[in-house]
């Protein structure tokens, strides 16, 4: 079996304030192959961005890396040089942000901004990465690229501002895209064409990608496996398909049972009773046990065994759903 | 010339019109501008060597090159003083001589006074002279030179300083932060110009002397601003996405945040420049600033104190020096202006 992309094991990360130390991610271990899309998904402050970020050491410096590894290609990023780190940011890994409002830079030109990360990486003359930035922005389906070259930020929809945050994260060819909440701010429809892009741009390059979303929609739409954190631990993690079909963590299927369906006439939206446990104040035992409907003493206390269905399919749960094959 | 480019981008033209609409210092700018240029032509202004001299048939350029005096028939083989009557008349009598308007230079001391120094403004010496028998105009118009220039340096110096001090602080932060505010305040605290007069009078203080005193204390005008518009930019979204897309931490202070903390810089130069002039009057009027026997718009208010009974000297310095300062004032609100984003030029003039 070949390496995968990007693999993350047992991978802790704390924020330290003062003396006390605040658990963001416990033990989350998850990997993306080669051209495959991997959907992170989770409620807010459920460790989803931290666990992306960590991966380029892009963390505060209050960050503190407990346990684990994060692999890139082999590579061990946790404690990497300067170096390393240059040239894994932005040349193996490309990062879209949630916000494309804020995320350009609205001093700088379209072009001098996508042109700034090929002259960082892949030093080579102005014309060619004029050449280069123009290609860019064909593929990313901006219309007249060539006028749109000298254009500020301020001077585009946020769609459009999001497919040059896109260009510029493809800017390198990089082997994995870590796409956070690229969609989250964006209408509607402008979503569908955004997520149709990364779906397109990633097959054709054959990337691996880290998908953060709470969209179970852009979920089915996009990934081919999927990671539920929740309170800063993966509940779960399966293909796509299978995941949505048998979940196993309760969390998974409370999430599920969110998702209106028009069609059985429901009238109001279903919940989660509760609320997501705020970064420090993380419940012993199981993190969801507080909210789950099948909540047992078992739950309160000590370490939450793993439950398996499948070669891909597990689950850190005392009482899934459902064991084994049905 | 940079004023006269059109400025391309959006934001640009924006500042240049709000700049243009504050019509009091669009109008400083020029007369400023107008009034440095002549000061940096003073050589042909005011000078005690003529423009031009027609002698026996050909042209010589006093003002750029030193002629001894065998040149025009004389004994010497020194320079030709050319306001020496004996000189006058071998030129006159075979040619001619261009003068500039002012016949004297700052230095330059009249022999030919018809009452003892100071004497009054008349035809010859338009401001009068000093109490050494100096043309006043003559030294208004190189101590003006002098100040801007020790003005213009300074702040730039300053500037590039603070500015980098200021952009280390703020984009590290932490315990660099913390050390540098610390070693800010203590600097801050020492009592300046006492200082400068204790440290001028350990060098006989000329002009780079006097600027590299200046500058020891003028460079932590802009760090606070500069710092606190780092600590801000780091954490801006697109610096963010800079540092992931792998920028260098040189790159994105100079790229991503300097250009946020260049609208404080800039606005805060011409105030700066200001303080620069006066801090060097001030050292010239107690007399521990440049050189004696130069000229300097200090040394001429000194002057002008100890002879109240020439008003002229007084006066007409500080008629400069007040111009001086508020061009530069007005020059300095009119960029406020044009780069406070809130600024409408249709909504009133300036505040």
């Amino acid at each position: 079996m070949t390496r995968p992309l990007l693999e993350v094991r047992d991978l802790s990360i704390d924020f330290a304030s003062g003396d006390t130390l605040t658990h963001a991610v416990h033990t989350a271990s998850f990997s993306v192959e080669k051209g495959e899309t991997l959907a992170l998904v989770g409620e807010s402050g459920s460790g989803k961005t931290v666990t992306a970020m960590s991966v380029l050491q892009l963390l505060p410096p209050a960050a503190r890396y407990p346990s684990g590894s994060i692999r890139l290609k082999g590579e061990e990023m946790l404690g990497a040089g300067k170096q390393t780190l240059r040239r894994a940011r932005g040349d193996t890994v490309g990062v879209v942000f949630q916000e494309p409002m804020t995320s350009l830079n609205p001093l700088h030109t379209v072009h001098r901004q996508i042109a700034e990360v090929i002259a960082t990486h892949r030093p080579m003359n102005r014309q060619r990465i004029r050449e280069r930035t123009i290609e860019l922005l064909h593929l990313v389906g901006i219309a007249e690229a060539e006028k749109r070259l000298g254009a500020f930020p301020h001077e585009l929809s946020g769609g459009q501002r999001q497919r040059v945050m896109i260009a510029i994260a493809l800017a390198c060819r990089p082997q994995v895209l870590i796409a956070d909440e690229p969609t989250t701010a964006l209408d509607v429809t402008v979503q569908m064409q955004v997520l149709s892009l990364i779906r397109e741009l990633c097959d054709a390059f054959d990337m691996g990608v880290l998908f953060i979303t709470h969209d179970l929609g852009v979920v089915s739409e996009l990934a081919d496996r999927v990671a539920v954190m929740y309170g800063g631990k993966i509940a779960e993690t399966g293909p796509v398909e299978e995941l949505f079909r048998n979940p196993l963590h309760p969390y998974t299927g409370g999430l599920m049972g969110c998702v209106p369906d028009p069609a059985a006439g429901h009238r109001r939206f279903r919940t989660i009773p509760g609320q997501a446990p705020k970064p420090g104040e993380v419940p012993e035992g199981c993190k969801f046990a507080p909210r789950c409907a099948h909540v047992q003493p078992a739950c309160r206390a000590g370490a939450v065994p793993a439950v398996a269905a499948g070669a891909r399919h597990a689950a850190h749960c005392h009482f899934p759903l459902f064991r084994g094959e049905p | 010339m940079r004023l006269r480019r059109k400025p391309t981008n959006p934001i640009n033209r924006r500042r240049w019109r709000n700049f243009k609409a504050n019509r009091r210092g669009w109008w400083s700018l020029w007369i400023f501008l107008v009034l440095f240029a002549l000061s940096m032509g003073a050589e042909f202004l005011a000078n005690d060597n003529p423009l031009l001299v027609r002698f026996e048939g050909r042209f010589y350029l006093p003002v750029l090159v030193v002629y001894p005096e065998t040149v025009f028939g004389g004994a010497f083989p020194t320079e030709a003083d050319y306001r020496d009557p004996y000189v006058q008349s071998l030129i006159k009598a075979d040619g001619w001589m261009l003068w500039p308007p002012i016949r004297f230079s700052y230095d330059t001391i009249n022999q030919q006074l018809g009452r003892p120094a100071p004497s009054p403004p008349s035809a010859v010496n338009w401001l009068g002279t000093d109490d050494r028998g100096r043309d006043v105009a003559a030294r208004l118009i190189y101590g003006f030179r002098i100040s801007v220039i020790f003005g213009l340096v300074l702040t730039l110096a300053s500037t590039v300083i603070g500015v980098a001090a200021g952009a280390i602080q703020g984009f590290y932060g932490g315990r660099i932060d913390i050390l540098g505010q610390r070693f800010i305040e203590i600097w801050q605290g020492l009592p300046v110009l006492f200082l400068l007069i204790i440290l001028s009078s350990f060098v006989q203080p000329n002009f780079w002397w006097l600027l590299g005193i200046m500058l020891l204390f003028s460079w932590m005008t802009l760090v606070d601003v500069v710092r606190a518009e780092f600590l801000r930019g780091r954490n801006l979204e697109y610096v963010r996405a800079a540092r992931t897309l792998g920028a260098g931490d040189l790159t994105i202070m100079f790229r991503h945040v300097l250009p946020n903390a260049m609208i404080a810089t800039i606005t805060f130069m011409p105030f700066i420049l200001n303080g620069s002039i006066t801090t060097l009057t001030s050292l010239d009027f107690l007399g521990f600033g440049m050189p004696p026997g130069s000229p300097s718009l200090g040394e001429l208010l000194a002057q002008g104190k100890a002879n109240l009974q020439a008003p002229w000297i007084g006066i007409s310095t500080f008629i400069v020096l007040g111009l001086l300062l508020s061009l530069l004032v007005f020059i300095g609100e009119a960029a406020r202006d044009a780069f406070d984003p809130r600024h409408d030029p249709t909504q009133g003039g300036t505040p």
